[in-house]
């Protein structure tokens, strides 16, 4: 019982690191996106002058 | 921090009622500072604060992100671990709760704590003949005997109890695994959320790249065009 309890706190400590994990990532990529779209407008921007 | 101690933050600021104030402040506890630094172990000594004092400093503290220090090691935590851990308290076995709040206040929990202090007992302060008999009654009713010197517990008594504190110690386990599953499963929610927003994400970058070439493709072609 006690060595599928540690195993059972072992799983939710790695899921919540892996949900961390993932959270950074997801924030990161956002960024980019974000970072991305302006990017883009900016090449909109400059057609329209043409 | 030395801002902190040039405008101390008072008691009445954090929302400590009036009566609680009064008692800290026979003790020079006026500042939150004051509040932070005074060890649990001696706040509930302060005469009359009580138990409904402490608790509600502890959730002023608490409210305001702060604990009490060395709260871990109250005794309320300490009845909470024994608890979790399926042990079997005085309040479990019926004691009236003025009887088993005095043997608490000593940190005297389970049967077991109360056989190895038992010489102790009449010591304590605010135990008087009116709990002395109201414990050793009760005692009886378990099938306890208490000499002046130690507490006599029969053997069927012994196994009952046993048998109660293992039904206790199983109920604490599945009430800590089904917990663990709960969280488990909020978790795992989360977590398949999270790897959605992932993909979708993804997908977004990738159609943003595509256009983003596109576009620069296109820009390219009409500077050449341009120059020409």
């Amino acid at each position: 019982m006690q060595k599928s309890n540690k195993k059972d706190n072992n799983d939710l400590y790695y899921l919540k690191k892996e949900i961390e994990k993932l959270k950074e990532e997801n924030r990161k990529t956002k960024i980019r996106l974000e970072r991305k779209s302006l990017e883009l407008q900016k090449y909109w921007l400059k057609i329209l002058d043409f | 921090m030395s801002e902190e101690f040039e405008l101390p933050i008072t008691l009445q600021q954090i929302g400590i009622k009036k009566a609680i104030r009064k008692k800290l402040a026979r003790h020079n506890i006026e500042t939150l500072e004051e509040l932070l630094d005074t060890d649990y172990e001696d706040l509930i000594k302060i005469r009359q604060l009580g138990a409904s004092g402490i608790n509600e400093i502890k959730k002023v503290l608490h409210d305001a992100g702060y604990k009490i220090k060395n709260e871990e090691n109250s005794l309320e935590a300490k009845r909470e671990k024994l608890k979790s851990q399926g042990r079997l308290l005085l309040e479990d076995l019926g004691f009236p709760s003025q009887t088993y709040a005095i043997l608490y206040k000593t940190g005297i929990f389970t049967i077991e704590q109360l056989n190895e202090n038992w010489n102790k007992i009449t010591q304590l302060r605010g135990y008087g003949p009116y709990r002395q008999q109201s414990l050793l009654e009760h005692l009886a009713m378990l099938g306890i005997e208490a000499t002046a010197e130690q507490l006599i517990i029969p053997e069927d008594v012994e196994k009952r109890l046993k048998e109660m504190e293992s039904q206790r110690k199983i109920e604490a386990t599945e009430l800590k695994q089904r917990e663990e599953t709960e969280e488990w499963n909020i978790l795992i929610k989360e977590y398949q959320a999270l790897i959605a927003e992932k993909q979708n994400l993804r997908k977004r970058e990738e159609e943003i790249d595509e256009e983003l070439g596109r576009i620069r493709e296109s820009l390219s072609a009409k500077v050449k065009q341009k120059r020409q």
